[in-house]
């Protein structure tokens, strides 16, 4: 039975292998300013062609021409093609507008028969912007998104070092005032752009180009075959992989900001976080190829790439894992089960806190924003079980007096029930996350949706999403755009 | 690629060089940040491996 023992205990810890690599990007992130600097680094302003696909932009796009045309960047270095993908509210007439008021730096560009999705709206400004020739880089951005200032001008620096194929910039979420899902997705954008992208840096190698801000050189534009991929959801992310494997490096220039209004609600979250997901799985499909070979360029095919890539892409299998292997030990030998489950918590709390305590010292002001967020991302049920892990006797005594208190005899069997439920947390959660996305399109029951976000964490929120990417993968399930709302929120203090 | 051409308004050498200074300064706090979250957190784990 030892041998059985010792399997189950390994299902639980394939549960720990997210945190490990979650733990690795940060502590990888710290070594920022010892990463291999760019061999030229200058002040260059390459002749940049910015791509905007439009479809309904009216409520934002004024807004993005104008910041683009006060950019800290010389005007003659800027063209801004804005691809309007017949769109039927008044994108067309305000882009007749802002060419009048910018003539030589907006020229809309505009296609009468729309609606293929984003990457061929882009695809035809690309087409559009090769054939001018005009060009040194394309700078491919969402309508939405607020370049600050200096953003482009740091990003282009990047140019200077003919090794640099693209640069990224760092994408924050700017939806004033805030509502508790903008405040969880701009924590989640501190660990996810701000960490994970600066440990990518170090290690020299990017899963993404933030979709919102790519900045691709001329040469590497034409390397990739001049267009970008139309055959998956996650375009940006086959453009990165690709630059990369043509041997160009790809940067993110974390002081490069740039804002986004990204979804107020569950279940405008779950349709983007969808998209993305079903993305990644197809990437993986599609590259099936490069992971783990080593001699691979670009370094795709390295362990700790693939360590970083598939921690995300299989969490929902290592948390199934995990629960699994605590209830089947649960009924096996209780007393290492109950070691095993403290074991993977006192794991997760070591990370909770180094994750949680870095992202707020990486990106403070967003933290000051953010901060209850930050605490509350695994939840609170998580928290509690977190709490029992670090101080099970003072737990279980507060406890019982609690339940004592509430008229409960603690019993044999209550007891049971809980240990039963916190072994199988790791899984219950993502399906509450599921039922949470439920309630959130029931018109009765959305305001129940915040709340509950916060108990049942807004990590297994994103773990349920990219469970139901793999059953919608696995379906062949239709590929849908669905374009994340947008209603012009960023605030002016973003 | 194009050099830098003279724009009205623009950030001068001088400015650039201090935004770059700059950010190098905040990525070395950065990584000083780090190593002192690391040190807290292993000062907890052995407090409360000595407390049982």
């Amino acid at each position: 039975m030892l041998a059985l023992d010792i399997f189950l205990a390994a299902l639980v810890f394939m549960g720990a292998l997210p945190l490990i690599a979650g733990c690795f990007q940060f502590g990888v992130a710290g070594l920022h300013c010892f990463r291999r600097r760019a061999r030229v680094e200058g002040n260059v302003h390459p002749r940049v062609a910015v791509v905007i696909p439009a479809w309904n932009e009216a409520a934002v796009i004024q807004r993005t021409l104008d910041q683009l045309a006060r950019l800290e960047y010389p005007p003659e270095r800027l063209r801004i093609y804005v691809v309007d993908d017949a769109s039927d509210d008044d994108t067309p007439t305000l882009l007749r507008a802002k060419a009048h008021e910018y003539p030589g730096l907006v020229f809309p560009l505009r296609r009468e028969h729309g609606g293929e999705g984003k990457s061929h709206t882009i695809n035809h400004g690309l087409r559009r912007v090769r054939a001018d020739g005009w060009y040194d880089a394309v700078l491919v951005i969402d309508a939405d998104v607020i370049f600050t200032g200096g953003s482009l001008r740091r990003m282009a620096r990047h140019l200077a070092d003919p090794e640099v194929g693209a640069a990224t910039a760092y994408i924050k979420e700017g939806s004033r005032p805030a509502n508790y899902m903008n405040r969880f997705i701009a924590y989640e954008y501190i660990t996810a752009q701000a960490a994970a992208r600066r440990a990518q840096n170090v290690l020299g190698v990017h899963a993404c180009l933030a979709g919102g801000a790519q900045l691709i050189r001329r040469e590497s534009l034409e390397a990739v075959g001049g267009s970008i991929d139309t055959s998956t959801l996650a375009e940006d992310t086959v453009t990165t992989f690709r630059i990369q494997l043509a041997g160009k490096r790809v940067v993110f220039e974390p002081h490069a900001i740039v804002w986004a209004e990204e979804p107020r609600g569950v279940d405008g979250l779950w349709k983007q976080r969808l998209r993305w997901a079903r993305g990644n799985i197809q990437v993986t499909r599609l590259f099936r190829r490069v992971w783990f070979h080593q001699r691979r360029p670009g370094g795709l095919g390295r362990l700790s790439f693939a360590l970083i890539w598939f921690s995300v892409l299989l969490m929902p299998v290592f948390l199934l894992s995990a629960s699994t292997g605590l209830i089947a030990l649960f009924f096996e030998n209780r007393v290492f089960a109950e070691h095993a489950f403290r074991g993977l918590w006192a794991i997760n709390v070591v990370v909770y806190l180094f994750i949680t305590l870095s992202s707020f010292s990486i990106d403070p002001r967003t933290a000051r924003l953010c901060w209850r967020e930050g605490i509350a991302f695994p939840g609170i049920v998580s928290l509690l079980i977190m709490l029992y892990t670090v101080l099970p006797a003072d737990f279980v005594a507060d406890g019982s007096e609690l339940l004592l208190a509430l008229g409960i005899h603690p019993s044999a069997a209550l007891g049971n029930a809980l240990t039963l439920f916190a072994y199988a947390w790791l899984t219950v959660s993502m399906l509450a996350a599921a039922a949470i996305r439920q309630m959130d399109r029931h018109r009765w029951l959305a305001w129940l949706s915040g709340p509950l976000v916060y108990l049942v964490g807004y990590g297994p929120l994103q773990c349920a999403v990219t469970a139901t990417a793999y059953i919608k993968e696995l379906r062949g399930a239709e590929m849908r755009w669905e374009k994340t709302e947008k209603v012009g929120a960023i605030g002016e203090a973003a | 690629m194009s050099d830098a051409p003279s724009v009205p308004g623009a950030p001068t050498e001088l400015d650039l060089a201090a935004e770059r200074e700059r950010e190098r300064r905040f990525e070395r706090w950065l990584f000083i940040r780090q190593v002192a979250i690391v040190f807290v957190l292993v000062a907890l784990l052995v407090i409360h491996a000595l407390l049982g």
